[in-house]
């Protein structure tokens, strides 16, 4: 499978301040991949250089094998970006807007979009200013897809869609995925992430600090473990590699653990305890879990 | 020409509005020529008893006043400081009104070089300051020669309307220029306001002072009408000034976008 998106080395500058340092990942065609991180880890950063709104400080990227700053004209052919944030012309109407954004794409996206705004209930005839928040995004939607692009962006994309429009949302692009679309989807949500992407790439303060697939990113052996004592232990009695997240209230201790599970047994065998649970964290423990290191 | 079209029809009633308003006030005001007219004796008097550094900020010329396209310079001194705000509104509003509206990011993610969106952008934008300024002027043109029954220099008429639109593009490139170089216009009007009543009151004082040093820095000042009234050209050195300032204008207005930073707003 060759790629459809390769970051090489990508890093920007605002001047002194950070943006993104030496990120590299890739993204093969037809994938759902994942971006996530905390607001301000440098996730828009990428993504804007990745569609040439902004200019890296060293590194590269490609888009389907052309270099996505001097041939961005060309790859934009095949893009569709939905902004996180909503956008409109005064006074123009959805329809209009729709027209003006087809008319860059040099094929007839007619039906397309007549499809789409019929599937998340859009009135084309209204204006675009007197839309609800969640209605603007609709259009949003409409004017990344109505092209059939074979690369599609997403930055926060649930942003201000209700649940019902998140799942028609997810539906559509899955489908644009089964067409063959490769997608990357940015969020700080790890549960819409775990809902769609088959991998991920986490970044924590502009740099890349993981790629993974979904299933082993639930799978890597991090359990929770919950216990009660019979006495009161101190911290020092979990001293262990592997463990993150310790609280200890009373005869309560909970913690994460990754690693061989056998060390944590061998460790927990030498207690005495009166209750024991181990479960699998979430998405969002995992993802904590990589942040306190 | 998909930007174009949008940008003509995004930017239309403004522009019908601006040469309504121009055109009507402009022609409204060459009008009072039909009540000096008949004392305009009295009014040369009167006038000449203004001090000189008044008479030359308003471009009173009094020895021209007896004529209808005399009268039309003293006209024009507030038909081109409107015009100008006019170029200069558009000049800023044409690309920061992207950044404003958060379409920047629609219009920047399209198959489109940047290049081109900012070509067509600046040759929508000229086409409408063409459009109202060849209304406006084919308007005042009609008035004039009404007064004057035809008798008129259509030389020099056609100077001042030629330094009327000079002076608007010129405006228009600065416009341009200032708001790819800022990094945000939260409102046009008092940017440009702002900038254009500083040339106007740079010209009020260039007109005052000994050297012409001055003149250079102020656009109102390339265009002289009491100098086209009196000897029907334009004043070369200031004249390749204003065309040198449109063309640098627009090559770093040029520069500046295609290698500009779009943030997220």
């Amino acid at each position: 499978m060759s790629n459809a998106i390769e970051i090489d080395h990508l890093s920007k500058y605002y001047g002194k301040s950070r943006g993104i340092i030496d990120v590299t990942f890739q993204v093969g065609e037809g994938e759902v991949f994942g971006f996530i991180g905390p607001n301000g880890a440098g996730k828009s950063t990428t993504i804007r250089t990745l569609l040439a709104l902004i200019y890296p400080s060293s590194g590269k990227a490609t888009i389907f094998g052309k270099d996505c700053i001097n041939d961005a004209p060309e790859i934009a052919k095949r893009i569709g970006y939905l902004p996180s944030e909503v956008f409109y012309y005064d006074g123009m109407r959805v329809l209009d807007l729709l027209k003006y954004s087809a008319s860059f794409y040099k094929k007839d996206c007619n039906k397309r979009m007549l499809e789409l705004s019929s599937r998340l209930n859009l009135d084309l005839n209204r204006k675009i200013e007197d839309l609800s928040f969640g209605n603007k995004k609709k259009v949003g939607i409409v004017q990344g897809l109505l092209h059939s692009p074979d690369l599609i962006i997403l930055d926060e994309p649930t942003l201000g869609l209700d649940p019902l429009m998140q799942q028609t949302f997810f539906e559509l692009i899955k489908e644009e995925n089964s067409r063959g679309a490769t997608i990357l989807m940015s969020s700080h949500i790890l549960n819409e992430v775990q809902r769609i992407c088959g991998r991920v790439a986490i970044i924590k303060e502009g740099r890349i600090i993981d790629v993974q697939k979904i299933s082993a990113l639930k799978e890597s052996s991090v359990k929770r473990v919950s216990l009660e004592t019979a006495v009161p232990l101190s911290q020092d009695a979990f001293e262990l590699e592997g463990i993150s997240d310790l609280k200890i209230e009373g005869l309560s201790v909970s913690f994460l653990f990754r690693g061989d599970i056998n060390r944590i047994v061998a460790l927990l065998a030498s207690m005495k305890l009166t209750n024991l649970q181990a479960t699998e964290p979430d998405l969002e423990e995992i993802f904590l879990h990589y942040y306190s290191k | 020409m998909n930007i174009y079209r949008h940008e003509l029809r995004m930017n239309l009633k403004n522009t019908v509005l601006w040469t309504i308003i121009l055109s009507v006030v402009g022609g409204t005001v060459e009008l009072f020529y039909l009540i000096i007219e008949k004392d305009i004796k009295a009014f040369s008097d009167m006038m000449n008893n203004f001090p000189d550094s008044l008479k030359a900020v308003m471009g009173l010329i009094t020895e021209n006043f007896s004529t209808p396209l005399g009268f039309y310079g003293f006209v024009l001194t507030f038909s081109l400081l409107f015009a100008s705000i006019q170029a200069m509104n558009i000049g800023v509003a044409i690309v920061s009104k992207e950044t404003r509206d958060k379409t920047a990011d629609f219009l920047l993610t399209k198959p489109v070089s940047r290049f081109q969106i900012i070509s067509e952008k600046i040759l929508a934008a000229v086409t409408l300051l063409a459009a109202s300024w060849l209304v406006y002027s084919a308007s005042l043109y009609f008035v004039i020669s009404s007064l004057s029954k035809g008798e008129f220099s259509h030389g020099k008429y056609f100077l001042l309307c030629a330094g009327y639109f000079l002076l608007q593009l010129i405006f228009f490139s600065v416009g341009l220029l200032v708001s790819v170089l800022a990094k945000k216009i939260k409102a046009v009007l008092p940017v440009s306001m702002g900038i254009v009543f500083f040339a106007y009151a740079v010209s009020a004082f260039a007109v005052t002072s000994e050297s012409d040093a001055l003149r250079f820095l102020t656009p109102f000042q390339y265009f002289k009408t009491e100098y086209i009234l009196r000897h029907g050209a334009f004043e070369m050195p200031y004249l390749i000034t204003g065309l040198a300032v449109i063309l640098v204008a627009l090559l770093c207005g040029y520069v500046r976008f295609i290698k500009k930073d779009i943030h997220a707003v």
